[in-house]
């Protein structure tokens, strides 16, 4: 049964609707596929087909996500202009947008009903204080961190502090690698820069290689996989879109052979093909099965990331779900930080939890939890 | 079925595991608590209304519960679930009931975009209904409460629900929720109404529920036309006076209290403005609800 509701949200969102299904499947679905945000993606990508095969009760579900991210849609176009034309102002190179804003501003299949809560930026490290500057001047201040918020950021981060748009409460993230160059992992990112693709809306986003190379990286080295199983449908998309694409697969390889992520791309495929069902270029899988990591290890991996790469509800949580993401949670923390940075980290996390836990939280910190609404 | 209907054990074998699925007409709630005074006061205050059958589809799935730490041991707070995700801070415990109510108002107003949802509430008489749009503090919950005692039917005290197809007011009947003084006032009007018990220091003072009258709950699938938007401002010196208000302001009105207008994009606009422009629209000032009832009645609304 619980295998059902992920089985169908996958066909669902492949264009395929699932028949014979009583109420309460629908019900299952439409709670599942809502707690891992992927509602409005399976709404956008169905569209035009949903009329007469699925109930109206739900169709309406659907129609309600894809309106929350319509309008996120077109806020991200907003901003993007406004930001688009002041980085440059500025910098060296052009703004180049990452993952959710870059999905949506790509136009394709991928960013079709993506939710997500911030901007990603990619900027030239030495361009950061003047973009930074600039920014602050048109109203973008970052929230007040603590003095470890701001060295963690500063000395340790691929990011700057997030930066919110005063008035209208946009976020933006600005990035000059795709992963903390602490981690002694972070790659040359003039390898990421080739191809770079200016898209009709104007706007500059990774080459589709690149941006999927990224996406995976992001996904792979998170400490919280709330959203795994999103990420990953971002990941069945991006390879699905480019799949006839000869140039992609080589490309793929080449970038993940170049900046040391085979490993990485490995998973994506592994659990690509095992949890949703992609469809992936058979001669690409034998050329990347040399990053096949050892049996133990694998067996290791298997048992974590197929339970938190699928949606997380109690409708389809296997056994151990919690361990499991504690697990992914010391393994993201591990592989952003070597062993002395993360000993100091953590001491400063419990440090901090403590004061909480005896003082209560402060209201900056409450009101942002309440910010959902 | 109606809840009232239900057997005791019944009642409680649902509320307590499966969740007990009530139907509202233009949605529907499956709700779970384990929270005893959180479930003898939903017992009363939805006596009237239907029951969803087992195994059928609904579109909330809601509960109240104690957050798991150790806190609840010393001071308890309860949460809001909206299925397993709590989109609010938890409140002290004595607030259990209010946090369900207005738990199940957000997820409405933040998931219903097929209707045009405004913070206000609707009564209709002789077919013909009026909305009361209004920020809380004007006095419109205890107008409300006091014409749906006296031969007016609810639609709604805190959501009106326009149907974008039809422009008619769709019913979403729910207990009136009561604001500090209006509480005892209530009461003396209305001693045989039955209302909850006194939840206090919340953040919009002592609040209790009233339990909608029976007529109004029966007819919870029967839409009206709206013959009026009324902005109702409650002034202790003014036993009523009557505003024209203009279509802009009119639209003002309904717009700085629509939930979902801006999600809705176009088509939330449009239907904002076809409301306006479809009914009359008038600005009260009173303390005098029998004045008020005797207006909305007779009353010139054109100028």
């Amino acid at each position: 049964m619980r295998q059902n509701i992920v089985k169908n949200i996958c066909s669902l969102m492949n264009g395929d609707i699932p028949t014979e299904l009583t109420s309460s499947d629908w019900q299952d679905i439409v709670r599942v596929a809502r707690c891992s945000s992927v509602l409005p993606r399976i709404a956008a990508n169905q569209k035009l087909n949903f009329n007469g095969a699925l109930p109206d009760y739900v169709i309406e579900q659907f129609n309600a996500g894809l309106k929350h991210s319509e309008l996120l849609e077109t806020q991200v176009f907003f901003e993007a202009h406004d930001l688009n034309l002041n980085i440059s102002k500025c910098s060296s190179q052009p703004a180049i947008f990452l993952k959710g804003a870059a999905y949506v501003l790509s136009l394709g299949s991928v960013g079709k009903g993506r939710t997500f809560s911030d901007i990603d930026i990619l900027v030239n490290k030495a361009d950061l204080p003047n973009i930074e500057k600039r920014l602050k001047a048109l109203a973008w201040f970052s929230e007040s961190v603590s003095d470890y918020d701001e060295k963690y950021y500063r000395e340790w981060a691929h990011e700057v502090p997030p930066l919110i748009r005063a008035g209208r409460g946009t976020v933006v993230d600005i990035h000059h690698n795709l992963i903390p160059p602490i981690s002694g992992k972070a790659p040359d990112i003039k390898l990421f820069l080739e191809g770079l693709r200016k898209v009709d809306s104007g706007y500059y986003i990774l080459s589709a290689h690149a941006m999927t190379l990224h996406s995976i990286i992001h996904l792979f080295y998170q400490e919280e996989f709330i959203h795994g199983f999103r990420d990953l449908s971002d990941l069945h998309l991006l390879f699905t879109e480019n799949n006839e694409d000869p140039t992609f697969y080589p490309e793929l390889l080449k970038l993940a052979d170049e900046t040391k992520f085979g490993v990485e791309l490995f998973y994506a495929c592994r659990y690509l093909q095992s949890i949703i069902g992609t469809k992936v270029n058979d001669t690409f899988l034998s050329n990347l099965s040399k990053y096949k990591p050892s049996s133990l290890k694998l067996l290791v991996s298997d048992w974590m990331f197929s339970r938190i790469l699928i949606p997380r509800h109690s409708l389809v949580n296997k056994a151990f779900t919690s361990l499991a993401h504690q697990m992914a949670f010391i393994r993201g923390h591990k592989l952003k930080m070597p062993f002395n940075i993360l000993c100091i980290h953590t001491f400063n996390k419990i440090k901090f939890s403590v004061e909480h836990f005896l003082t209560g939280k402060n209201k900056a910190e409450a009101s942002n939890e309440n910010k959902l609404w | 079925m109606k809840l009232k209907d239900l057997s005791l054990s019944e009642f409680s074998d649902l509320i307590n595991n499966d969740g007990l699925g009530i139907d509202f007409g233009i949605t529907s709630f499956c709700i779970l608590t384990k929270i005893k005074s959180v479930q003898s006061t939903f017992k009363q205050l939805y006596a009237d209304f239907e029951v969803k059958p087992k195994e059928s589809f609904t579109d909330f799935q809601v509960s109240v519960a104690y957050p798991n730490n150790i806190r609840r041991f010393l001071k308890p707070q309860v949460s809001f679930y909206f299925d397993e995700h709590s989109p609010f801070l938890p409140l002290p415990k004595s607030q259990s009931y209010p946090l369900l109510e207005w738990g199940m108002n957000w997820c409405v107003a933040g998931h219903k975009h097929n209707y045009l949802l405004l913070h206000g509430a609707v009564l209709e008489k002789n077919g013909e209904a009026m909305i009361f749009p209004a920020p809380p503090g004007s006095g419109k919950s205890t107008l409300t409460a006091y014409l749906s005692h006296t031969g007016w039917r609810l639609l709604s005290d805190e959501m009106t629900v326009i149907n974008l197809t039809t422009g008619l007011v769709e019913p979403f009947v729910r207990p009136i929720c009561l604001k500090n003084n209006s509480i005892d006032l209530f009461h003396s009007w209305f001693p045989d109404a039955f209302i909850s018990n006194i939840a206090k220091d919340t953040n919009k003072g002592d609040v209790a529920h009233v339990k909608p009258p029976i007529d109004s709950v029966n007819r919870y699938l029967e839409p009206a036309k709206v013959k009026a938007i009324v902005l109702p401002k409650y002034d202790k010196n003014v036993e009523l006076d009557i505003y024209a208000l203009n279509k802009c302001d009119a639209y003002k009105a309904v717009s700085t209290n629509a939930f979902n207008e801006g999600v809705m994009g176009k088509e939330g606009f449009e239907s904002a403005v076809n409301l306006v422009e479809s009914c009359d629209t008038v600005e009260i000032h009173y303390n005098n609800l029998a004045l008020v009832s005797e207006f909305l009645l007779e009353g010139q609304f054109k100028p």
